[in-house]
């Protein structure tokens, strides 16, 4: 049985680690800041054993890099590339919280900070929902050609309004049904009792989290001297 | 907070990945259509596309909050994925009045519902603010390059009075077809079927 990594860090500080991101998103964060920003977040995926990811987001960072100095001068695909590495941070930080963490530490994460169950259950289905909408989407596109409709681009171009109206019906009783199997789930693990939830592993704030914490506050500093 | 049970909360979360969906399309397709990557055209043309999944959460839950949790998941996504944390009030504020809007007529009426809709789509704007920024920063660089005013102009379409009335207006519009055309495909596809 393969057993989940239990990440270095505490779900909250991940949280604020997004909400930090999005600050220097505000403060558009230039030369030396920005490099040493994306070194610590390579650096967070590595701590966690996610050297393939840490690999991957920095190749995507050092084109991005490449592309606006020296290739790319002026027009509307410099703007992509400087608004996306703008967004690539807090894209990266997101990146790290939800494949570090499970749905249930997400959730458990949302109601250590006191965020309403209403809302933390609506944002854990969601996310947990992305994946599987995609994947029903393919099943209903292959449902299609099955059927010897809708083969490529062109075919879809020709009739848009009744694509759309075949795939997104067949989605909504997709969604349909998984809710229902969702809430008989839910009600098995008690998720929506009003009384305090108890915890197998509890979660405590440590050095990595301190650390953490640290960096950024010493960051918001430099920030605001700059 | 409000008045629902987990099952309404979870069609909530699934139907705002199916909203989230349906918004990325209408970017995507902004983007190819229009070629252009200020995302002006966003809103409207998710609105064009996301009725059918409005109606449908009314439809199934019929509660006060259902339209307004949605607005703060789609914040917070913009949240999370890098659109600038001003995103979220937006989102949140536009989601909110609409809520209060369909309530007035216990989600049952189809015109309170659309302009519910209409107000709700509103809420897409949030992530355009981040083009403002962006365009800071690109000006910016522009200006490093030794660019000439005329030139940034040429490439920047200012933000005017003008302008937003416009996009306003082009919203409303798109938020009117798609609102009606995903009445038409509700009652369609699932007028007899029960809650």
């Amino acid at each position: 049985m393969k057993i989940n990594k239990v990440s270095n860090f505490d779900i909250r500080v991940k949280f604020i680690l997004i909400a930090f991101m999005n600050y220097t998103l505000l403060h558009r964060v230039s030369g030396f800041l920005e490099w040493h920003i994306f070194l610590v977040l390579f650096l967070l995926f590595i701590f966690e054993d996610k050297y393939l990811k840490s690999l991957k987001f920095f190749l995507i960072f050092l084109t991005l890099q490449l592309l606006e100095y020296y290739v790319v001068d002026t027009g509307i695909f410099s703007l992509i590339i400087v608004t996306y590495r703008k967004m690539f941070p807090v894209i990266i930080s997101a990146n790290f919280l939800f494949s570090t963490s499970t749905n249930r530490e997400i959730l458990n994460g949302l109601r250590k900070i006191k965020v309403s169950d209403e809302i933390s259950i609506a944002l854990v289905t969601m996310f947990r929902f992305i994946p599987t909408i995609k994947k029903n989407f393919i099943m209903i596109n292959q449902g299609l050609k099955s059927r010897g409709i809708y083969f490529n681009l062109i075919d879809i171009l020709k009739n848009p309004i009744r694509y759309y109206e075949y795939t997104i019906i067949p989605l909504l009783i997709f969604c349909n049904n998984d809710v229902e199997n969702l809430t008989i789930a839910s009600l098995t693990k008690s998720i929506s009792i009003d009384k305090k939830h108890s915890e197998y592993n509890v979660k405590k704030i440590n050095i990595y989290d301190w650390s953490l914490l640290l960096w950024m506050f010493v960051m918001v500093v430099l920030m605001q001297l700059r | 907070m409000f008045k629902l049970k987990i099952k309404d909360l979870i069609t909530i979360g699934i139907y705002s990945a199916l909203y989230f969906i349906t918004t990325a399309i209408g970017v995507l397709i902004g983007a190819i259509v229009f070629r252009s990557i200020n995302m002006v055209y966003a809103p409207a043309l998710s609105a064009l596309l996301s009725g059918v999944v409005y109606f449908l959460l009314i439809k199934n839950t019929k509660k006060f909050g259902a339209i307004s949790i949605v607005g703060v998941v789609i914040g917070t996504f913009f949240f999370f994925s890098g659109h600038f944390a001003l995103s979220f009030i937006p989102s949140c504020l536009f989601a909110l009045i609409a809520d209060l809007v369909a309530k007035t007529k216990k989600y049952e009426s189809k015109l309170v519902n659309l302009i519910s809709y209409v107000i709700f789509s509103y809420g897409n704007f949030g992530p355009i603010m981040l083009m403002w920024i962006a365009k800071e920063a690109y000006i910016a660089r522009l200006i490093e390059k030794g660019k000439d005013l005329t030139y940034i102009n040429k490439v920047i379409i200012p933000f005017e009075i003008k302008t937003v009335t416009f996009l306003v207006f082009v919203v409303m519009v798109c938020a009117v077809v798609g609102g009606l055309f995903g009445q038409h495909l509700v009652n369609k596809h699932f007028k007899n079927e029960n809650k």
